[in-house]
Order: structure tokens, then C-alpha cells, then sequence
């Protein structure tokens, strides 16, 4: 029985802008594992990509503040870490890829220049040069069989600070040429085909897929546990999305990092993620295995949800949406936030919020891989037209 | 991340501005600044004994007194009030800044407007933009206080010529400012929409440019005022403007007075009361001023308006940095590329 | 793409070659400005001088105008610039006095560099705070106060509270020595001489603070702008996310991009600092292009010198242009998308 990578409890986020307090996350728990990809999928300001940012406390906290909870990685709760030990704590452990390719890379500086930076910073932490975290053993999942090793699992296999060390020469500094070929094996990682023409070129002489390719590249570099994608392919042409997706699908077979998907987009989660989260106005409403979500919804939103998704080979009837507005988070609605909009709404909707429960009532509430939902009528859901 | 497109509820204008206004205290502070010293000239203009005891060139037998209940900031070495001239010299100033920056304004606003607007090559119109444009950015070339120096040599010493002189340097810097703006916004969606609607582009000029350029400029005006002060007082400094003592008092004048003459350091009130008052005066327009433009700065704005939108903020990350010189700057080459869309920078004053 | 280092001499020839007609334009400018009469020029300029240097004046100046400016304009790129009434040269005069402006206006934007551009960033990492504002408060400060008076209030004040002198490159105990540069700690330190140097850099101090001082807020203004636009962006994050220092993070990835913006207002920061110079010099005492503005416009009642006005004027505006032509280079070189081509 491993631990999980990764462990939010209860957490709550606000933001407090001028006009008000917007409630963004409100008592979300996640846990996810070793070698797991958990997707989260829901409408734009559900709070996902907020509740993405906060786990490795990215978010500039005074605007937003971390209302309540505890985010466990490596046996410490994140929530509780002073600002200023914050960069010791990124960068060895978790990693984070962005939506925008125009914003992501550095317009001043070269790709060997960025991707060699956090190898470096890796580098000086190895040696002791700069004080890193020491959070304790990166859990491994002895359950999952072993796979045959590959480059990427080599290049990729998360950092033990006081582990063994796979490289004799750790203890001396590199130099710029030792640096120069680590950063093309990471470039061919993301299976970009001529490294070596890249490595001299800024962001701006680069298409979006290829930036998106040396972000993934750069998050990989610094051998995380846990790589989280905030919406990675939302922002590129189809084309290009498919291809990037089929890149990452094929690391997430190669890497030993746990992923953190984010996206609005049902199918992109559906070919990438092991487990899924739905959001809705803040809340997590539905999580489970992604099969089960998806063929057996067992919350209203979810279901609505997956009708809406317009299928490509069906023209018959208007599209199908869901009635009403999502709430506006400065005054979120009490009880369930989903119930002014629900079709199985009762009383006890209104007054009280129902807890992430497993479907099945008969099972052990801590077991992994439940399909949990957050619904009073859960078991009403598939009825629904 | 893209943000939910929602009709925002906004309250009415005013009430928009006391919250903002709340919300930026330096701002507010600013505000009742302006407010206070309008007033005061006002007071100094309609009645002045009700608030000035003396006369500017009134010699009174306290001698080079410090400041006390009867002589609020002291005397000169011939009894001569401070505060009474400090006062008395507190609408000229006041009412030279508002003068020279507004006809700064309608002088270079216009023609920056044509500049801007009218300026397909080929034609008469377009001809004359160009020409505007190239001695615009010749006059840019001169530091404004060392052109209106120059020019105060031509026009001739006092007030009504060195106020002249400084209007000529000054409107080239309303022409780029405004030119910049109407290049800004000319192509918006919104206005090609207007004009596949079949607006003329005279009417396009005046209903839509206008309305958008008018917000930076009258920015950049507030804190001019506050520069054109300086300007002048500078040049009331150096002596070529005002006469002190005299019957008009200017705080430039009196400053250079009284720190030629010497006594200034033993008797620190006399420099120190005009310097005072320049100091605050000019403090108060910048406040407002740098407030205002941080208001309208849309990246800043967002923060304050309240409205009934979901979106999780922070929102859509702004517009990649400025687009090179070669792209925007289509005039003269050494004129500085203009900074993304927003309020312009103003020089400092000399 | 266009960056070879050949095409950055491309890039700068051209940019030279823009130089020349607004130079042209400039000194045309100049002219026209100051040799266009309401009253007779002689009259206004020189309204104490005596017959003969009335007649002198007329000589030179009742000539047609397109005459007097060819003869003006080929005077001057000869070196002659023509003299004052009572007979100085004017060329001479500023090439010995314009090294000590550049060395006190180098020495301005050095402190406005170094504490200017870290208050912006410091303005823009705690935007909307207690920071913001006390940074806000500062730069506007020394923007509400004008030269004259923050001049004669530091060489009054707070130049003796403080212990640094406010008057002239040196000492006057010290004894002069050869001066190769005219830039009083180049001089000094060229004289391998520590106390000479020292006591240049004591003098140098108050007038170059005040300049700064004055003169910052545009700069610091532009750094918390362009920062405030940089910081939200993705590659801001990532550079966290990768465990740099926030300090790195601020000025190695947010501020090299915001840094591109600010070279924008380098060509008007160089027309504040020179027009500063007039007053600053004067106050001062330093012995620069500004004092040389002064009394030749005839502050202080002194006799103006017409000749030299004018030349002050063009050097000026050259110096400007030549700062703008600057910004427009390091703009070229600090962004990579600008192609040189």
C-alpha cells in the first residue's frame, strides 16, 4: 500500500479582489499516486486551473488565500511553508506546464539557455550548493510491473535527494558541454527530430507545438514526481493538439511522474487520464476511474455535461445545454452550488452540500479507485434522460 | 485560460469613480489636494483680504522675522510678508499652468488628431500629416525648458510672452501623444465594424477616436499642468520671466530672489515657503494625475470594477511586449517607439 | 534570422544615416527660433551695450536672413560658432565645459539605473501595497520639485548637514593640475591622485543626487509598468516553478523583458537631465555646458551672449537626438524579435 504522491485535504482557496471575495475552491481532497494520471475536467471558472497552481503554492497569495486545508507532498503540508522556503520546495518534486505557447518560454533568452537552467538548479542541489528539500523518500508504486527500462524513465525518474545516485560524476560541476547533451537527450525525449538546430533558436522563431514540446521537455528536466499540465493543448490547432497529445500520452507510459491533467476538454481527458475529476463552481463533483465517469456518470452535472459534447456523427435535434447560468463565486449558492440547475433537486440539495461519496455504498471509503460523487441522488442519475 | 464572457452590470460613472478613487488613496489624497488649492485661488482671486493680511511690496517693521501667528512665514529683510506674496502668487502660477497645458492641448491634440487620422500617403491631407509629423518630431528633439529659454529671448521678458514661449514648446508633445493614440485605435474591430456600417470617417473621427483617445490625454493633461508649472517657475527662476518684488509675485522669482541675495541660509523661510508651495501645488496634480492613469490603466483596472462576472481572476495573461519601433513608429526613426496601448509617458520637468 | 553581427552594423548605419536630416532640421530650427525679430535682435540681447558694440551687432546680424544663416552654417562645421560681445569664443568655451556636464549626467543615470530601476521592481512585486505606494510617493516627490528648488535646498541644506560640499568640481584648497579630460574624477584619477579623486567624487555627489533625484521618477515609473505587464506571464511562472529565488526570478526572466520597454524613455529621461543641468550647474557651480546656458541666456542678470545661446541650443538638442538614437539601438539588441535587418 504506497502513499500517494500527492495529498490535498480539504482545500479551500479565495480570492480577495477589490470588489469582493470569490470563493474559487471550496473543500476539494484529492490524492493522487505514483505512476497515476488524474484528469480534472470542467467548464471555465469551475476553479481548476486555480486549484492546478495552488498545490505547488504558485498562486500570488495576496490576492488569493488558502482558506483551509493541507496539501501533503512528501510526508510536509505545502499549505504550511513559508513564503520564502517556496523555491526550495518547487522545482524538486513538482513540476508545471502552461496553457500559452506564445507566453511560456522566455522571449530573451535561447532553448538550450532555459531547458539548461533547470538542469542546472537540479545540478547545484545535488551538490549541495543550494539548499533543497529534503521531504523524505519519492514513493514508488511496487505494484504497478516493472517496464522495461527506457531513455525516459532514465531522464525522468524523480529525484531521491539523499538516495542512491545513478551518476558517479554527480560530484563535480559540469560544464557547458556536459549541460549541452543532457539538454538534447531531454529534446529528444519530446521527440523533436533535429535538437541540435533548436538549441540556438529563441521562443518567438518556434511554432506553438514546438514550444509546447521544450515546456514539456523543461518540466521533465527537472525529474519531477508530479508534472501538472494546466490545460497544455487548449490554446493550439487541432492538429497540432493531437500530436502533442499523442507525445504526452506516450511519456506518461515512459515517465515515472504522476500527472495532473487540466482541461476543459472531455476527450483530451478521456484519452489521456487513468482517474477523473469533475469541477463545478469550485467543488469537485464527481471523481472515479475514467471509464466508469464517462459510461456511468453519477452526478447531474457530469451527465448534462457529457450530452452537451456535441457528437460528430449525429445531426438530428437542437444541442443539448444545460439550463440556467454556472453561479457567480462571490455569492455561491448554499447548500449543493449545482442545485438551482438540477433536475433532481430536493430539499436537502438546498441546505446541506453533499460529500464527495463512493457510489457504492457497501465499500471501504478509503479504498483507491472509487467512483465517488457528490450528489444525494446519485443513484437516480442514470435515469436521468 | 480563457476568461467567461459576461455582460458586466456596471454602477453608474460616479459612483465607479468614488470607489476607485477610495480604493487608490495616494490618488484621493491627490484629489482633495487639487481640490483645496483650486479653492484657494479662487478665494485669492474673487477677495483676497479675506485671507491675505498684506500687501506684496506692504514693508511692515517686522524685519527678517520668523515664522509667528502674525507672519505666517516670516518676513523678508524690509518686512515684506511671505505668505501674503506666497499666496498672492498662487493664481498666476496656478493660472499659467491651466493655460499653457490647455492650449497645448487644443493646439497639439488637433493637430495630432489630423496627424493621425488623415494620414494616407497621396494625398493633400496625408501630405500635411507627414509635414506636421516631421516637425513635430524636430521640435521633440529640444529639451522643452532650454527651446522655451530661447524663445523667451525673442518674444521678449514678463509674463504674457515667456507664456507664449512655453506654449510653443509645448504642444509638439500633445501631437505625438494624441497621434499615438488615434494610430491605435483606428483599425479596432469595433471602428472597422463602424465602418462597414457605412459611418463616414469624419464622423468615425468624432464619435469613436475621440471618445478613446480623450481619456489618456486628459491623464497626460493633469500632469502636465503640474510640469508646466515647474517650467515656468524655472524659467521665473533663472530670471528672465517675472520681476520679484513686484506687484505680481511668482514663486520661481521670489525663490531665485531670495537665494541670490544670500540670506537664505540664516533666514531658511524665505526660500523654503515658495519652494513649499510650488512643491505642493505641483505634488498634488502629479498625485492625481499618476493615480488617474493607473485607474485607466486597463491591467490595473480590472482590480476595481465591480461587476457580476464568474471569471476566476487573475484573467487572460495581457498582450506580448511592445512591437518594435520599425512596426508602429512610422515617422521619424529616432523618435522612441511608442509603448503598448495606454497611457503615454510624460517628460520630466526641467 | 537578422542578427548576425553584421547585420548589427547594418542596423546602426542605418539609424546614423536617419541622424543627419534631423540634424539638418534641428540646427534649421535653431535658427529660425532665435534669429526671428520682433523687436531689432540687438535691441533685445544686448539692451545695455554701447554704441560700438551695437554697431558691431548689426554688422554681424542686419544681414538677410538666408545670407546670415549660410555664413552661420558654414561657420559651423568649421568649428566657428561664432563669439560673444565681448569677443570669447564660443567653440572653445564649450568643448572645455561640456566634459563636466557628461560626467555629471553620466552620474545622475548611473543612480537612476541603480536605485530607479530596483524601486520599480520593487514597486511592481508589491503593486497596490505598502511598497507601491511609499516607491510612488518618492519618484513623484522628486518629480513635484523643481530643479531650483531641490538644488538650492540640498546645497543649503542639506549639503552641510550632510558633509558634502556643494560647490565646484574640487576643493578650493586644492591646487590645480593638468586636466586631460575636463572630467574632474577621470582628471583626478589620471593624476594618481587618491585624496584629489576622493574629493572630486565628494563634489560630484550632491549635484548628480539631485539630478537623479529629480529626474528618476520616469524611469522608475516604466520599470513598475512594464514589470506589472511582464509578471503575470507564463514564463514568469515557470521560472518559479523551476525553484529559482524570487530575486532571480524577478530580475534574471521578469525584468531582462520589462528592461526592453524602459530604454524607450531614454531619449526624454537625457532632455530632463540636460535641461536640468542649466539650474543644477548654476546652483552648483559646476563648471559645465549647464552654467554656460545659463549666463549666456542671461540669467542672473548676466550679459547674455547670443552666439553662445544659440550654440548651447543646438548641442542640446544633438545630445537629445544622439540619446534617442541610443534607445532605438539597445532597444534592438535587448529584444530578440527585432530583426536588424
Amino acid at each position: 500500500m504506497t502513499d500517494p504522491v500527492i495529498d490535498v485535504r480539504n482545500l479551500s482557496i479565495t480570492y480577495t479582489v477589490g470588489a469582493g471575495t470569490f470563493y474559487a475552491v471550496s473543500d476539494v481532497s484529492l490524492k493522487i499516486y505514483p505512476g497515476q494520471t488524474v484528469g480534472i475536467v470542467g467548464e471555465t471558472g469551475c476553479g481548476k486551473s486555480t486549484l492546478a497552481q495552488a498545490i505547488p503554492r504558485l498562486l500570488p497569495e495576496p490576492p488569493a488565500t488558502i482558506g483551509g486545508g493541507e496539501i501533503i507532498f512528501r510526508g510536509t503540508d505545502l499549505v504550511k511553508v513559508p513564503k520564502r522556503n517556496l523555491p526550495m520546495v518547487r522545482g524538486t518534486g513538482i513540476a508545471m506546464i502552461f496553457q500559452e505557447p506564445l507566453n511560456s518560454l522566455n522571449p530573451a533568452y535561447r532553448v538550450f539557455d532555459q531547458i539548461a537552467e533547470s538542469i542546472r538548479i537540479r545540478h547545484y542541489r545535488d551538490m549541495g550548493w543550494v539548499k533543497s528539500f529534503q521531504g523524505g523518500e519519492v514513493p514508488f508504486d511496487y505494484s504497478k510491473p516493472a517496464a522495461p527500462p527506457t531513455v525516459g524513465s532514465a531522464l525522468t525518474r524523480p529525484i531521491v535527494p539523499d538516495g542512491a545516485l545513478e551518476e558517479a560524476a554527480r560530484d563535480r560541476l559540469r560544464t557547458r558541454s556536459e549541460f549541452r547533451e543532457e539538454v538534447l537527450n531531454y529534446l529528444r525525449l519530446v521527440r523533436i527530430n533535429d535538437p541540435e538546430t533548436i538549441l540556438n533558436l529563441y521562443p518567438h522563431e518556434l511554432s506553438g507545438g514546438m514550444r509546447q514540446r521544450i515546456m514539456i521537455a523543461m518540466a521533465l528536466s527537472e525529474k519531477p514526481s508530479l508534472l501538472i499540465a494546466d490545460e497544455p493543448t487548449s490554446a493550439l490547432d487541432v492538429t497540432i493538439q493531437a500530436q502533442v497529445l499523442t507525445l504526452m500520452k506516450e511519456l506518461i507510459d515512459e515517465v515515472d511522474a504522476s500527472i495532473l491533467f487540466i482541461s476543459h476538454d472531455l476527450g483530451v481527458i478521456a484519452e489521456t487520464a487513468d482517474e477523473i475529476g469533475v469541477m463545478y463552481a469550485g467543488r469537485l463533483v464527481e471523481y472515479g476511474p475514467v471509464g466508469d465517469v464517462f459510461r456511468s456518470p453519477r452526478h447531474p452535472y457530469t451527465k448534462a455535461l457529457l450530452k452537451a459534447a456535441p457528437a460528430h456523427y449525429k445531426s438530428d435535434g437542437p444541442l443539448s445545454s444545460i439550463p440556467g447560468s454556472v453561479p457567480n463565486l462571490s455569492r455561491p449558492p448554499p447548500g449543493c452550488r449545482f442545485h438551482p440547475r438540477c433536475p433532481l433537486v430536493q430539499d436537502v440539495c438546498r441546505r446541506d452540500p453533499p460529500p464527495l461519496a463512493p457510489v457504492d455504498k457497501s465499500a471501504d471509503p478509503q479504498a483507491r479507485g472509487l467512483h465517488r460523487s457528490a450528489c444525494y441522488f446519485a443513484e437516480e442519475v442514470p435515469g436521468l434522460p | 485560460m480563457t476568461v467567461a464572457a459576461r455582460v458586466v452590470r456596471r454602477d453608474g460613472p460616479l459612483s465607479v469613480f468614488w470607489r476607485v478613487l477610495r480604493a487608490n488613496p495616494l490618488s484621493f489624497v491627490g484629489f482633495l489636494m487639487c481640490l483645496i488649492i483650486g479653492l484657494t485661488a479662487l478665494v485669492v482671486v474673487v477677495d483676497p483680504s479675506l485671507i491675505i493680511p498684506f500687501g506684496p511690496l506692504q514693508e511692515t517693521a517686522a524685519r527678517n522675522a520668523a515664522p509667528s501667528a502674525q507672519h505666517l512665514f516670516g518676513t523678508d529683510n524690509l518686512g515684506r510678508d511671505i505668505y501674503s506674496n506666497v499666496m498672492l502668487a498662487l493664481p498666476l502660477d496656478l493660472g499659467i499652468g491651466f493655460a499653457i497645458a490647455g492650449s497645448a492641448l487644443i493646439i497639439g491634440g488637433g493637430l495630432g488628431l489630423i496627424a493621425g487620422f488623415y494620414n494616407t500617403p497621396g494625398t493633400a491631407v496625408g501630405w500635411l500629416s507627414v509635414s506636421i509629423m516631421r516637425v513635430t518630431d524636430i521640435f521633440l528633439s529640444f529639451p522643452s525648458l532650454i527651446l522655451a529659454l530661447a524663445l523667451t529671448r525673442v518674444l521678449g521678458l514678463g509674463v504674457g510672452p515667456t507664456v507664449l514661449a512655453i506654449t510653443i514648446t509645448w504642444w509638439p508633445y500633445y501631437v505625438r501623444l494624441v497621434r499615438g493614440e488615434v494610430l491605435a485605435v483606428k483599425h479596432l474591430p469595433y471602428v472597422n465594424a463602424a465602418r462597414a456600417a457605412g459611418t463616414t470617417e469624419n464622423r468615425i473621427l468624432l464619435r469613436h477616436v475621440l471618445r478613446n483617445v480623450l481619456e489618456p490625454t486628459i491623464v497626460y493633461f493633469t500632469l502636465d499642468i503640474g510640469t508646466v508649472l515647474v517650467t515656468y517657475s524655472t524659467i521665473g527662476f533663472i530670471g528672465v520671466a517675472s520681476k520679484y518684488p513686484g506687484p505680481q509675485p511668482e514663486w520661481g522669482a521670489m525663490l531665485a530672489f531670495y537665494q541670490q541675495t544670500g540670506s537664505a541660509n540664516i533666514y531658511p523661510w524665505l526660500v523654503l515657503a515658495p519652494g513649499a508651495a510650488i512643491f505642493i501645488t505641483v505634488l498634488a496634480f502629479s498625485l492625481l494625475g499618476d493615480g488617474l492613469r493607473d485607474i485607466l490603466d486597463p491591467r490595473t483596472r480590472r482590480a476595481f470594477v465591480r461587476g457580476t462576472t464568474t471569471h476566476d481572476p487573475p484573467a487572460e495573461s495581457p498582450a506580448p511586449l511592445a512591437i518594435p519601433s520599425a512596426a508602429v513608429t512610422d515617422s521619424n526613426p529616432m523618435a522612441p517607439p511608442l509603448a503598448p496601448v495606454g497611457p503615454v509617458e510624460t517628460g520630466a520637468p526641467p | 534570422m537578422g542578427r548576425s553581427l553584421s547585420d548589427l552594423f547594418i542596423f546602426i548605419a542605418k539609424r546614423l544615416l536617419q541622424l543627419i536630416p534631423v540634424l539638418l532640421g534641428v540646427i534649421i530650427l535653431t535658427f529660425i527660433v532665435t534669429h526671428l525679430r520682433l523687436t531689432g535682435l540687438c535691441n533685445e540681447w544686448y539692451p545695455h551695450a554701447g554704441a560700438t558694440t551695437l554697431a558691431h551687432c548689426q554688422a554681424v546680424y542686419g544681414a538677410p536672413l538666408t545670407n546670415q544663416f549660410w555664413t552661420y552654417f558654414t561657420g559651423l562645421l568649421q568649428g566657428n560658432w561664432g563669439q560673444s560681445v565681448t569677443g570669447v569664443q564660443v567653440y572653445p568655451a564649450i568643448a572645455a565645459d561640456l566634459p563636466a556636464t557628461v560626467e555629471l549626467v553620466l552620474a545622475a543615470l548611473f543612480l537612476m539605473i541603480v536605485i530607479g530601476i530596483p524601486m520599480g521592481v520593487i514597486a511592481a512585486q508589491y503593486s497596490g501595497r505598502l511598497g507601491d505606494h511609499l516607491v510612488r510617493i518618492f519618484y513623484l516627490s522628486g518629480w513635484a520639485t523643481p530643479t531650483y528648488l531641490g538644488a538650492v535646498i540640498a546645497a543649503i541644506f542639506i549639503g552641510p548637514a550632510v558633509g558634502l560640499p556643494s560647490g565646484g568640481e574640487y576643493s578650493t584648497t586644492i591646487p590645480p593640475f593638468p586636466q586631460y579630460t575636463h572630467m574632474s574624477v577621470i582628471d583626478a584619477m589620471l593624476a594618481l591622485n587618491l585624496p584629489y579623486t576622493v574629493d572630486a567624487i565628494d563634489h560630484l555627489i550632491m549635484p548628480a543626487t539631485v539630478l537623479a533625484f529629480i529626474n528618476m521618477g520616469i524611469a522608475t515609473r516604466m520599470t513598475r509598468a512594464s514589470m506589472l505587464e511582464v509578471l503575470p506571464l507564463d514564463y514568469v511562472r515557470s521560472a518559479r516553478m523551476k525553484g529559482l529565488a524570487e530575486f532571480w526570478v524577478l530580475y534574471k526572466h521578469a525584468l531582462r523583458n520589462a528592461l526592453i520597454t524602459t530604454t524607450t524613455v531614454l531619449g526624454i529621461t537625457a532632455g530632463g537631465l540636460l535641461a536640468g543641468t542649466v539650474v543644477i550647474e548654476e546652483v552648483f557651480d559646476w563648471p559645465g555646458i549647464g552654467q554656460y546656458a545659463f549666463t549666456a541666456i542671461g540669467g542672473n542678470s548676466s550679459t547674455p551672449n547670443f552666439a553662445g545661446a544659440v550654440a548651447v541650443v543646438i548641442i542640446f538638442a544633438i545630445a537629445v537626438v544622439v540619446a534617442n538614437l541610443v534607445a532605438d539601438i539597445l532597444y534592438g539588441l535587448l529584444d530578440p524579435r527585432v530583426d536588424w535587418r
